[in-house]
């Protein structure tokens, strides 16, 4: 099923299934992760990121189908024989080593010598910014110093990759836009191929190279982040990803080639080519405009204000056309001459629609 | 472990300095704790002649006991003994305790409470029993020799070093079990798993995270079995017979028959001297650093 | 490293690490069968013996019989030293579980040096052996002219008891959420009315389960004891000085029915406190005291 044989971590045909569950964590994901990418895999809570990943860290054991290191089978190869490292969840830093001990506690495994040790260990503290640090206690830092040394520590062998669970799930929003940085920062320094799992949608977008949005065990979505973003495939993944409005209705084909999206009393004119029948679309907020000057191309409707949800730098304005509610969004001064009840224009480029795939 | 959680200091309307009530607590413990300690020594250091206390210090006690060899040599075999058996019945429940934590899941309540029940049946009992199982009618030598292992019964089961040792392995199992389990229980499956993960056998996990976050456990159960070790004197006279005589008994012995109470307040203190010494000792090798939250 | 996963040492493929891990797994369960053999062995034979129709506690097997439940009523010395063990007990879990639990209290309200201090020191009867124990209480007791009898034995086991009720309540009171105590004097409960209503029915169970295990360590107690009884032997003592003419299966049968008893009685106890608190962890009693029959 996989074709490229260059992935340094391929899942094949990999579900996963824990005693006493009814539903597999992870149902038949395939997945091809290359050198040197920034790869994410983006899901709610309880979507089986984790499984997957602690399936290719060794932890767990597929149910069905291989996990491919370089292209090599590794089940049955414990965590300890593969050269793969992981951030965990909760950094879990051994709490009665210093951190030189801990960033050193791979090498020490991999019974490097020890001037190797004590110059690798300096190099990567001084990679995650925690010179200095050398000799205090895991318990004496911090929550972001003890991400950095984790991260430290599952960086100083070298791995061909780095497994992220979550790595900066436990920190505040500022220190985890820092973390960001710094982890794209590093990633791009050493070239290690990085799997990040989150359920942050932010993150993955602005940091990933590729990602997977995954649903109940399956992969939704695999593409770049613009792709998922602007090109959501099914309904899970538009709604998922950035906030969207949901068209239900149905394609018909009309005169001269075009097509036209009838959805509630609206008819909508779309790309000829898509396929007759019912259908979903998804329609961005921010591609939807409220009050604005017309341009050329757009579809333009009349609408009433239902309610205005101020947000700061813009607005949601939650309007109904006919029997179809459509948000749009404006800019936050914008806003203000905006009330319930309003009748105001709204507008969108046939091209900014995406028709969606039913979910199976 | 989580931090001490401090109490609400300030919405406490008490008008009486707050410390004013650690006062029974000290009154408690002078009566029932330094009181006691104190006559201790002081008794050690007193004397008896003709059945009558002299109240006159001296280290005569002392210097009578350590010069002589039977006590001295009855103290140093009695700390070997304890010694002996609560490093055996470590080195059997802390492995067993390992095991249950790493590889047991539903059953792992129902061992904790197995190997618990015994402690709830009479100590004293306990001890009898083995003297029942290793007598000479008892149920090893009677087995043995019924199908014909044996022509005579294994003379060195009862009344023997031996008996005490294998009473008293028996007796610390459970203290230092559950002291283990407990120690070896929080430790965070994580840690397991990122040793594992930087590339330690199952081996070198056991020696660089499990050992060093467990051994302090370990090391309060091997604690508790050595005190009940060294201050039996109930199993020494119920399976030692007189090879397996015990430096506890010599203590009951000046209480009891003897009645020479100084004598046994100053073989209190010399036995309590070298098993705080051990104890230290023992701390002091299983130290670790670090706080597991 | 030009491949991710670490070769294997030739000849060794994959699943050999299982196997061989099987035979491990296999090998640690027969060790633990071993271990239960050793552990219940003496149990199974007092058990047996209190059946055997012999007053020689020897093999071989004389038969089975009940007589020795059936004369143990006529006992009377034996049925004296239940009662009297029993009024030791009983008097010994209601004041430790008391003065234990005020203690914690205190111990957790009044930070400092010279808390940590007291709570050291009274803790350092459980941490001595016992017969040192025992010698310096009747050594302090003769001091002070107290005739060795109830009074005596209570103070002794005291000494012991306190202390662990005091332990296992502090350890629950510093688990306990001070937001909960903050949020009752908020609401307008002064500090009393905020520990009889918050802080009590939280730390209820722990000082059940204390004088639970206060209840088992008392009336099992002898190598304290010993030094501290008059002519009133508690029951563990009576036995002990049969013990010296080597004693009758009465006293196997007495203990037998002892045991059964005080499992079944904490087992039901435990359920009771399970039941009522589910969330505040198992009160399983944890053998703090080294002396004899800890839980
Ligand atoms: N060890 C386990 N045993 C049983 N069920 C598990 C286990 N680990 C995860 N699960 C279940 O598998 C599903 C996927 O979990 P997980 O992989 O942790 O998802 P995510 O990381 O996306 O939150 C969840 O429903 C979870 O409850
Ligand atoms: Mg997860």
């Amino acid at each position: 099923m996989i074709a490229s044989t260059d992935a340094v971590v391929a899942l094949d045909g990999v579900t996963k299934r824990y005693p006493g569950q009814a539903a597999p964590a992870v149902d038949g994901v395939d997945l091809a992760i290359r050198q040197g990418e920034f790869f994410s895999l983006l899901g709610p809570s309880g979507s089986g990121k984790t499984s997957c990943l602690r399936m290719i860290a060794g932890f767990e054991r597929p149910s069905e189908g291989r996990v491919l290191l370089d292209g090599i089978d590794v089940s049955g190869v414990p965590p300890y024989r593969r050269d793969v490292n992981t951030v965990f969840q909760g950094y879990a830093l051994f709490p009665h080593m210093t951190v030189a001990e801990n960033v050193a506690y791979p090498l020490r495994m991999a019974r490097r010598p020890r001037p190797e040790i004590t110059a690798r260990v300096g190099e990567v503290l001084g990679q995650v910014e925690m010179t200095g640090f050398e000799s205090r206690l895991p318990h004496q830092l911090s929550g972001g110093q003890r991400q950095r040394v984790a991260l430290a520590r599952a960086l100083a062998g070298r791995p061909r990759l780095l497994l992220l669970d979550e790595p900066l799930g436990a920190l505040d929003l500022q220190l985890r836009q820092q973390m960001q940085r710094v982890l794209k920062h590093l990633q791009e320094q050493v070239g290690i191929t990085f799997v990040y799992v989150t359920h942050d949608q932010g993150e993955a977008l602005s940091m990933s190279d590729r990602l997977a949005v995954m649903a109940r065990g399956r992969i939704e979505q695999l593409g770049t982040p613009r792709d998922v973003y602007y090109r959501p495939a099914t309904p899970f993944v538009a709604s998922f990803i950035g906030k969207t409005n949901l068209l239900h209705g149905s394609v018909a084909a009309g005169d001269a080639g075009s097509s036209a999206f009838r959805c509630a009393d609206l008819v909508i004119p779309v790309a000829g080519d898509d396929p007759a029948g019912p259908a979903t679309y998804s329609l961005r907020y921010e591609a939807v405009q409220v009050a604005a000057p017309p341009r050329s191309g757009e579809v333009r409707l009349e609408a009433d204000v239902e309610e205005v949800v101020f947000l700061g730098e813009s607005a949601e304005i939650v309007t109904r056309v006919g029997g179809v509610r459509i948000v749009g969004r404006a800019p936050g001064t914008g806003s203000l001459a905006l009330g319930t009840g309003d009748r105001v224009p709204v507008a969108f480029l046939p091209a900014d629609l995406v028709r969606l795939h039913e979910q199976a | 472990m989580s931090a001490a959680i401090p109490a609400p200091r300030t919405s406490r309307g008490w008008s009486f300095p707050r410390r004013l009530a650690l006062v029974p607590i000290g009154l408690y413990a002078l009566v029932l704790v330094a009181l006691p300690n104190l006559l201790l020594i002081v008794y050690s250091l007193w004397g008896m002649e003709e059945g009558r206390l002299v109240r006159s210090l001296s280290l005569d006690n002392y210097l009578d006991i350590l010069g002589s060899r039977v006590p001295r040599e009855l103290l140093l075999r009695t700390i070997l003994t304890a010694l002996g058996a609560a490093l055996l019945a470590t080195l059997v429940a802390y492995p067993m305790a390992w095991f249950v934590v790493r590889r047991l899941s539903r059953a792992r309540l129902l061992v904790l409470i197995l190997v618990v029940v015994p402690l709830w049946i009479s100590y004293l009992v306990r001890v009898y029993a083995w003297k029942i199982i290793l007598g000479d009618q008892g149920v090893i030598n009677t087995a043995l020799t019924g199908i014909g292992v044996l022509d005579e019964p294994l003379g060195f089961l009862l009344y023997s070093r031996f008996a005490v040792f294998l009473t008293l392995t028996y007796v610390s199992i459970p203290f230092v079990f559950v002291a283990a389990y407990a120690a070896l229980e929080r430790i965070p499956k994580p840690l397991f798993e990122a040793a594992a993960d930087g590339g330690a056998s199952p081996w070198r996990t056991f020696t660089t995270v499990v050992w060093p976050l467990s051994r302090q456990g370990a090391a309060i159960g091997f604690a508790l079995a050595l005190l009940i070790c060294v201050g039996d004197y109930l199993t020494p006279a119920l399976v030692g017979g007189m090879d397996g005589t015990m430096f506890g008994n010599l203590i009951v012995s000046e209480f009891g028959l003897a009645n020479d109470w100084p004598r046994g307040a100053a073989l209190s203190i010399l036995m309590l001297l070298s098993t705080g010494l051990l104890l230290a000792l023992v701390a002091r090798i299983t130290r670790t650093e670090g706080v597991l939250e | 490293m030009s491949s991710i996963a670490r070769p294997y040492p030739a000849g060794r493929p994959p699943h050999a690490r299982s196997l061989g891990e099987g035979i491990g797994e296999l090998l640690a369960r027969l060790g633990l069968l071993a271990v239960f053999l050793f552990l219940y062995a003496p149990l199974v034979t007092i058990a047996l013996f209190a059946l055997n129709d012999s007053t020689i506690q020897a093999l071989p097997w004389a038969g089975f019989t009940t007589r020795w439940f059936e004369a143990l009523p006529a006992d009377r010395s034996l049925v004296a030293a239940v009662r009297f063990g029993l009024t030791v007990a009983g008097i010994t879990v209601v004041v430790a579980s008391i003065v234990g639990t005020l203690f914690a209290v205190i111990l957790h309200g009044v930070r400092g040096r010279s808390s940590t201090v007291l709570q050291a020191a009274i803790v350092i009867p459980v941490v001595v052996p016992g017969l040192v124990l025992g010698l310096s209480l009747a050594i302090t007791f003769r001091s002070l002219g107290l005739q060795p009898g109830l009074l005596t034995v209570v103070l002794g086991h005291l000494t012991f008891t306190v202390p662990i009720v005091t332990l296992l309540v502090l350890t629950r009171l510093n688990r306990l959420d001070p937001a909960l105590a903050q949020a009752s004097m908020d609401l307008g409960a002064g500090p009393v009315r905020t520990f009889l209503h918050v802080t009590c029915p939280q730390i209820r169970t722990a000082v059940l389960a204390a004088a639970l295990l206060t209840l088992t360590l008392s009336f099992d107690e002898v190598i304290v004891t010993y030094f501290l009884v008059g002519t009133e032997p508690t029951l563990p003592v009576h036995i002990w000085a049969q013990t010296r003419f080597g004693f009758t299966p009465s006293i196997n049968a007495v203990v037998t029915l002892i045991g059964t008893l005080s499992v079944v009685l904490v087992v039901i106890a435990l359920r009771i406190l399970e039941r009522r608190s589910g969330a505040s962890g198992s009160p399983a009693a944890t053998p703090i005291d080294h002396r004899e029959g800890a839980p």
